[in-house]
C-alpha cells in the first residue's frame, strides 16, 4: 500500500492550503510548511483513514520528515499490526 | 571594558579558547573557533565593501554558522537583520529594500527564494553561504572562501556603543513591517541584566528555540555570552515534533530553556515528558504571550526541580518585568509579569495620559537603558511610540508606550489586562488584525473585510476573516486565502475565512466585529 498520494493531497488541501500537490520527498518541517498543529492533525488523519495509532514515542523526526518516510514507518506498522 | 556584543565573545575566547560557546545537533564550536569564524566573516564583508552602519540581511536555516552570522556582521560594523524564511516574497522584498540590504548571509534551501526576490526587484551585490551562478547576478561567497581569511584580527572597523547592533521587523498596523533598532548598549544591557537577574553560569547551557527574527533569541545568544555559557540551537525542524524537542533538550542537557507558552504546552501534551531525563535542566523562562495557568500548574507539577518564570517585555524594549512562580493556587487567575526590573523605569497612564493611582488600570510606559532607538527610518511611528515626560531637571524623560494595558499590585508587581489596540498575540508573535485586513482590503474583489481573534480553550487565540465581496464577484474562500498567503506571515493567516453577503453592523454603521465573534464561538456563520 501506497500511502503518499492520499497523505500528499490531505497535507496539502488541509493544512497548506495551496493547490499544488507536496512532493514525496520535500521536508515536511521545514520552516513555513506544516506546523506543530498541523503535525498533530495529521496524526488525527491517519489514525481515522488506516486505523491506526501512533504511539507518542513514534511522533518523531525520523518518520515524519518526508512523506517517503512516514509511508516506509506506516507500512511496517500496519504490517505490524496485521492490517496488510 | 566590554561595551559591544562581539567583545563578549572575543573576552571567553581569549580567557577559555576551548570552553564551549554552540551546540547545534552533533557539531559544536567553542569560544576560540567562535571567534575566529566570526573574524574571517568581518574581514570577508569588509573586503566586500560593507561598511560601518552598514545593513546585512540573515537568510538562513538554522545551523552552526547562525551566531558566526550575527556576530561577524557586527563585528564588520553592520548591524544584523535577520529574515524570516517563511515570509512571503514581498514582504521580503519590502524588508530589503526598507534597509537597503546589499549583502545577506544565506544558504543553499533560499535559493529559490533568492530567485522570487530578484523577480520582485530586489538585487543584492553579495551572497555569502552559497556558490551561485549567473542566474542570481550576486557574487556568491561560499563559507570555505570566508574561512581563508585572516582570523586573529578585525581590519578595520571600530564600534562603539551606540552603534546599531540589529534591526528586528515585526507586523505594522498599515501591512508595512516596521524595523526596530537596536544598538550595542541597549542589547548589552538587557543581556548583562539577564545574565546577572537568571544567576547564569559558564556551565549553563542555554537553549535558543526562537528564531532569530522573534526577539526571544536575544536572550539565548547573548545573555550567554555575558556569561560565557553555551548556547544549544534547536533546529526549526524539532519544534514540530514535541517528542523529538524533548528528547534534544534531555540529551543536550539543557539548563535554561527559553519559549513560548505555546511550545511548552505542546510539550506538556505530546512531549513524553515521563520519558526523559531532565535533571539538568533548572529554569523555564516563558514570554510573548500569557500561559494558561492550568497548562503551567501541569507542567510544574511534571518538573518539581525546575524554576518557572515569567518575562514580559515587548521587542522594543527587551525583557523589562518578570516573575519566578513560587507556587500557583488553585484559581485559575492569570500570573503576573512581574515588578519592572531595577534598570528600568516604568508609569501607567490614562489614556490623557496621566499617571493612575495605584491599582487603577492603565498603559504601561517603560524607560531604561535596554530600550530600542526607534523604529528604522519611521519618524511617524517614532513620534507616537515615545511618551516625553518633562524632568524635575528640566530634561526629557523618553518612555516607550507598549501598547499593553496593565494593573500594578499593591507589592509592585504588574498584571497584563489586554491590549489598548487590535494586537493580538499568535505562539509569541505579533499580529496586528488591522494588518490582516488591509490585506484582505487590497484585493480588487473585496468590498469589506473583518479580521477578529476568537479565544480557544486552551488560552490561545485564533484569527477568523470574515468578507464581502463587489458586486457580481464570486470568489472562494480557498483563492483568497492563497491571496492572504502572499502578503502575510504563517502566524498571521487567519484559521477561518469566509465570505458573507452583508456584515453585521453597529448602531454608528460600522463592521459589528463583536457580533462576528460571538456568531462564532456559537458556531453560527
Amino acid at each position: 500500500m501506497d500511502t503518499r498520494p492520499t497523505l500528499a493531497r490531505f497535507i496539502s488541501t488541509e493544512l497548506l492550503r495551496i493547490d499544488e500537490q507536496v512532493g514525496f520527498d520535500e521536508n515536511l518541517l521545514s520552516e513555513g510548511m506544516v506546523d506543530s498543529l498541523g503535525m498533530l492533525r495529521l496524526i488525527g488523519f491517519i489514525q481515522q483513514t488506516y486505523g491506526l495509532q501512533v504511539p507518542p514515542e513514534d511522533f518523531i523526526i525520523e518518520n515524519f520528515r518526508t512523506l517517503d518516510v512516514l509511508n516506509d514507518y506506516l507500512r511496517t506498522s500496519l504490517k505490524d499490526a496485521g492490517n496488510e | 571594558m566590554i561595551s559591544t556584543l562581539p567583545q563578549l565573545v572575543d573576552r571567553t575566547a581569549r580567557q577559555q579558547p576551548e570552553r564551549k560557546a554552540i551546540h547545534f545537533l552533533q557539531q559544536s564550536l567553542s569560544y576560540g573557533q567562535l571567534a575566529q569564524r566570526t573574524n574571517c566573516l568581518a574581514n570577508a564583508l569588509i573586503s566586500e565593501g560593507v561598511k560601518r552602519h552598514d545593513r546585512i540581511g540573515i537568510l538562513m536555516d538554522k545551523s552552526l554558522h547562525t551566531p558566526v552570522a550575527m556576530y561577524g556582521i557586527m563585528k564588520a560594523g553592520a548591524a544584523y537583520v535577520p529574515l524570516d524564511p517563511s515570509a512571503p516574497t514581498e514582504r521580503l522584498a519590502s524588508i530589503l529594500r526598507d534597509c537597503n540590504i546589499r549583502v545577506l548571509i544565506t544558504d543553499k534551501g533560499k535559493i529559490r527564494k533568492l530567485q522570487e526576490l530578484r523577480e520582485h526587484g530586489v538585487s543584492l551585490d553579495c551572497l555569502v553561504g552559497i556558490d551561485v551562478g549567473d542566474d542570481l547576478s550576486s557574487r556568491g561567497m561560499s563559507w570555505d572562501t570566508v574561512f581563508t581569511e585572516d582570523s586573529n584580527y578585525v581590519a578595520g572597523a571600530k564600534l562603539i556603543e551606540k552603534d546599531l547592533a540589529y534591526i528586528i521587523y515585526t507586523s505594522g498596523s498599515t501591512g508595512i513591517p516596521k524595523g526596530i533598532m537596536h544598538t550595542h548598549h541597549s542589547g548589552m544591557s538587557f543581556a548583562r541584566w539577564a545574565a546577572a537577574e537568571y544567576g547564569l553560569e559558564p556551565g549553563d547551557r542555554i537553549s535558543n528555540h526562537a528564531p532569530l527574527h522573534f526577539d526571544l533569541s536575544i536572550f539565548d545568544f547573548f545573555a550567554s555570552a555575558v556569561a560565557g555559557a553555551s548556547v544549544v540551537v534547536i533546529p526549526e525542524e524539532y519544534t514540530k515534533l514535541p517528542p523529538s524537542y524533548s528528547k534534544l533538550i534531555a540529551d543536550q542537557q539543557v539548563s535554561v530553556l527559553f519559549t513560548v507558552p505555546f511550545a511548552l504546552i505542546q510539550l506538556l501534551l505530546h512531549g513524553v515528558l515521563d520519558d526523559r531525563d531532565f535533571s539538568a535542566l533548572r529554569w523555564i523562562i516563558f514570554g510573548g504571550e500569557p500561559f494558561p495557568t492550568p497548562h503551567l500548574r501541569a507542567l510544574m507539577k511534571k518538573l518539581p526541580h525546575v524554576r518557572f518564570d515569567n518575562m514580559y517585555g515587548p521587542a522594543e524594549v527587551n525583557g523589562c518585568t518578570h516573575c519566578t512562580v513560587e507556587s500557583l493556587s488553585q484559581s485559575d487567575e492569570s500570573i503576573p509579569i512581574g515588578p519592572i526590573n531595577d534598570i528600568s523605569d516604568a508609569l501607567v497612564v490614562n489614556p490623557e495620559g496621566e499617571e493612575v493611582a495605584s491599582g487603577e488600570s492603565g498603559e504601561l510606559l517603560i524607560r531604561g537603558p535596554t530600550m530600542m532607538q526607534g523604529y528604522w527610518r519611521r519618524p511617524d511611528l517614532n513620534q507616537c511610540a515615545f511618551y516625553r515626560r518633562r524632568a524635575t531637571d528640566s530634561l526629557d524623560e523618553v518612555y516607550y508606550r507598549t501598547g499593553d494595558m496593565v494593573v500594578q499590585d499593591p507589592n509592585g508587581s504588574f498584571r497584563f489586562l489586554g491590549r489598548k489596540d487590535r494586537q493580538i498575540k499568535v505562539r509569541g508573535y505579533r499580529v496586528e488584525l488591522d494588518e490582516v485586513e488591509s490585506a484582505l482590503a487590497s484585493n480588487d474583489d473585496v468590498e469589506e473585510s473583518a479580521a477578529f481573534a476568537v479565544p480557544q480553550k486552551d488560552g490561545s487565540q485564533q484569527i477568523q476573516v470574515a468578507v464581502t465581496l463587489k458586486d457580481g464577484k464570486q470568489n472562494r474562500d480557498s483563492d483568497l486565502f492563497a491571496y492572504l498567503k502572499l502578503r502575510l506571515p504563517w502566524y498571521a493567516l487567519p484559521s477561518e475565512l469566509r465570505v458573507h453577503e452583508v456584515f453585521p453592523r453597529t448602531t454608528t454603521g460600522k463592521i459589528d466585529r463583536r457580533k462576528l465573534q460571538e456568531n462564532s464561538l456559537a458556531g453560527k456563520d
